[in-house]
C-alpha cells in the first residue's frame, strides 16, 4: 500500500505529457508568435514569400499529416518572380488539431482552394503547383476536380506521388508497410512502446508517430546522414485520410488527361519502393507529363538535392507559357 | 472484503504471477518457475518465478518475471513485473483472483529513451481443475510516470526544446482475453489469448496478443 501511495504522489507531481510545448512543439493555437491564415473553421500555420502580384505557387508538403519545415528551400523561387506560399494542411504540422471525425475528403479538398483564394490577389493570377508525396497526390486531387480552375492552373511539379487511385495506395502501402522487417528491433520499439506511452490526446499522438518517421524506411532510399527535418507530424489526421481514402475508394485519374499542361515528375534514384516504372505509370494519366530522376537521392530527393530540384523546377516555370 | 484487504496487504511486498493452475497449487510445492513466449506488444520471452505460501486459509502467489521482446533483440527494451495472485472468491473448481503488482519497463527508441514505472491488475476468473483450467481476465497496466530522455536525433531533426523529465500518466494497456491449459503432475502448458486497448480504449499497434507457456511446480 506504501509503494502504491508512493506510486501515485510520484506520478502527481510529473509532467503532463498532454501539455504543449513538452514534448512537441505547440501549433498555431498555442503558439501566437506562428504566422497562420484562417479558413472555414480552421487554423492553418501558413506563410508567404515575394510579390503578392507575382504567379503564385502553392507548395505541398508530403504526408498526410506532414509539414513544410523541409521545403522551405524553395522560397528562392520568390527571388525569380513567384509568389511563394506555404501551408500546413488541416490537422497537420504546427496546424490547428482536429478530431479524427471532423475530416471529410469534399473539405480538405476545398480547403487547397480556400488557400488558394486567400493568398490571390486577382481572380485571373496564375497558379503552379509544386507538391512532394502526399502533396504530389494532393495537387492532382485538385487539378482532376478542377482542372486548371478557370485558366489559372499553368502547371504542376509533382515529387513522389506514391498514387492517384485508392487501389494504387492499398498496393503503395503493402509495399512500404511495416518499412522494417516483422522480426526487427525498429518494429520493436514500435510496438513495445504502446505499453509506456498512449497516444490518448494530440501532443502524444504526435510524438509517438516520430519513433517510425525517425527509424526511417530503406525502401524509400533516403541518405540516413541527411535526415529530412520536421516541425511536428499530424498523427490523427494521417490516419483518417488515409482510413477515408480506402474506405470511400477514390480515383483522382479520371480526368488528368484534359489538364492542357505539362506536368514535371521528380524521382529519387535510390527510392526502390517507387521504382521508375511506377512513376511512369502515375505521369501517363496526364496528357503532357516528363520525368526526371534525381541521381543519389531517395524520396525525400527535394531536401536531399534541392540544388538540383529548383534547377530542375526553375527549367521548367521557364518553359511554362 | 476481506480478501481484498489480504491481497493489497500482501501487495507490501511485491508481485507478479502468470497463469496458473490454482487447482494444483500448493505451498507443498512452494516454488514454481515459468517460461513464456509469443506476440504481446512484440515477440516476447518471459521467464518468472512465484512463491507459493499460505495466509489466512488462502494460497498467495508470490513472484517475479522478466520479458524482453527477442526479435532484434535489445536489452533496453524491457519488462520487470513484481506482483501477488490470490483467490478473491471460490466456489468449488470456479475461482476469481485477484493480481497486483508495480512493474518497471524500458524502450530506447529513435525519439526517445523511456523507463514506466507503473501498476498491473488484474481480474481473472474461471474453473480450475487437476488436469486442466480455463479463465477470462480483465487488466489494466497502467504507465503511472514514465521518464523520457529525448535522443540527439529528436532534438535535431524535430524539436530542439524537447523536455526531458517524469511524466505522469503516460498511458498503458487495457486487457480482455482468455488463458487456459492442461496440467501433467507438476507441469502446465498454458495458452493466453486477448485484446489490449490503449488506456483510452483505442486499439494498439499490434490488436491481440497470443502466448504460450509453461509453468513447473518444484
Amino acid at each position: 500500500m506504501t509503494r502504491l501511495a508512493l506510486l501515485l504522489l510520484l506520478a502527481a507531481g510529473c509532467l503532463d505529457p498532454g501539455e504543449p510545448g513538452r514534448l512537441v512543439p505547440g501549433t498555431v493555437d498555442d503558439d501566437p508568435a506562428l504566422p497562420f491564415i484562417e479558413i472555414a473553421e480552421t487554423k492553418l500555420h501558413a506563410e508567404a514569400f515575394g510579390d503578392p502580384e507575382d504567379p503564385m505557387i502553392v507548395m505541398l508538403h508530403g504526408g498526410p499529416g506532414g509539414d513544410y519545415r523541409y521545403l522551405l528551400a524553395y522560397q528562392a523561387l520568390a527571388a525569380d518572380g513567384y509568389y511563394v506560399v506555404f501551408w500546413d494542411h488541416r490537422g497537420a504540422g504546427l496546424s490547428r488539431r482536429h478530431d479524427a471525425s471532423s475530416f471529410t475528403f469534399a473539405e480538405y479538398l476545398e480547403d487547397l482552394r480556400l488557400v488558394i483564394e486567400h493568398y490571390s490577389s486577382s481572380p485571373a493570377q496564375p497558379i503552379i503547383f509544386i507538391g512532394q508525396s502526399w502533396g504530389a497526390m494532393y495537387a492532382t486531387w485538385f487539378i482532376n476536380e478542377h482542372g486548371d480552375y478557370g485558366g489559372r492552373v499553368k502547371g504542376a511539379v509533382l515529387s513522389e506521388p506514391g498514387a492517384f487511385t485508392s487501389d494504387g495506395l492499398e498496393a503503395y502501402m503493402a509495399a512500404l508497410i511495416p518499412p522494417w522487417g516483422w522480426t526487427s528491433e525498429e518494429l520493436n520499439d514500435l510496438v513495445w512502446a504502446d505499453q509506456l506511452m498512449s497516444a490518448a490526446d494530440h501532443e502524444r499522438a504526435d510524438y509517438m508517430q516520430q519513433i517510425p518517421v525517425l527509424a526511417g524506411s530503406p525502401s524509400e532510399g533516403n541518405d540516413p546522414d541527411n535526415p529530412e527535418p520536421a516541425w511536428r507530424g499530424g498523427a490523427v489526421v494521417n490516419t483518417a485520410l488515409v482510413d477515408l481514402g480506402l474506405a470511400d475508394g477514390f480515383d483522382w485519374t479520371t480526368s488528368l488527361g484534359t489538364f492542357p499542361h505539362p506536368v514535371l515528375f521528380l524521382r529519387g534514384e535510390r527510392n526502390t519502393n517507387m521504382p521508375l516504372s511506377h512513376q511512369q505509370e502515375l505521369a501517363s494519366h496526364y496528357a503532357q507529363s516528363s520525368i526526371i530522376t534525381v541521381p543519389d537521392s531517395g524520396h525525400a530527393a527535394m531536401w536531399e538535392r534541392s540544388d538540383e530540384c529548383l534547377a530542375h523546377i526553375r527549367m521548367y516555370l521557364g518553359g511554362l507559357p | 472484503m476481506k480478501a481484498a484487504l489480504l491481497l493489497v496487504a500482501v501487495l507490501a511486498s511485491t508481485a507478479h504471477a502468470d497463469e496458473l493452475n490454482l487447482a494444483n497449487t500448493t505451498p507443498a510445492r512452494p516454488h514454481i518457475v515459468s517460461v513464456r513466449t509469443g506476440l504481446d506488444h512484440a515477440f516476447v520471452a518471459e521467464v518468472g518465478y512465484d512463491h507459493v505460501f499460505g495466509l489466512c486459509d488462502r494460497v498467495v502467489i508470490a513472484g517475479l518475471d522478466i520479458a524482453v521482446p527477442w526479435a532484434g533483440l535489445d536489452v533496453s527494451d524491457f519488462q520487470v513485473g513484481l506482483g501477488a495472485t490470490m483467490p478473491l472468491l471460490e466456489r468449488g473448481a470456479w475461482k476469481l483472483l485477484g493480481r497486483l503488482g508495480p512493474t518497471l519497463r524500458g524502450t530506447d527508441t529513435a525519439a526517445a529513451q523511456m523507463t514506466s514505472l507503473g501498476l498491473d491488475a488484474r481480474i481473472s476468473g474461471g474453473y480450475f481443475r487437476t488436469r486442466g483450467f480455463a479463465a477470462a481476465e480483465l487488466g489494466v497496466d497502467w504507465a503511472a510516470t514514465t521518464h523520457i530522455s529525448h535522443a540527439d536525433a529528436y532534438r535535431e531533426q524535430v524539436y530542439p526544446d524537447a523536455q526531458d523529465g517524469w511524466y505522469r500518466a503516460t498511458g498503458g494497456t487495457l486487457r480482455a482475453g482468455l488463458y487456459g491449459g492442461v496440467s501433467f503432475g507438476n507441469v502446465d502448458a498454458v495458452l493466453r489469448v486477448g485484446r489490449p486497448f490503449a488506456i483510452d480504449f483505442a486499439e494498439q499497434t499490434i490488436p491481440f496478443y497470443v502466448t504460450l507457456g509453461a509453468n513447473v511446480a518444484l
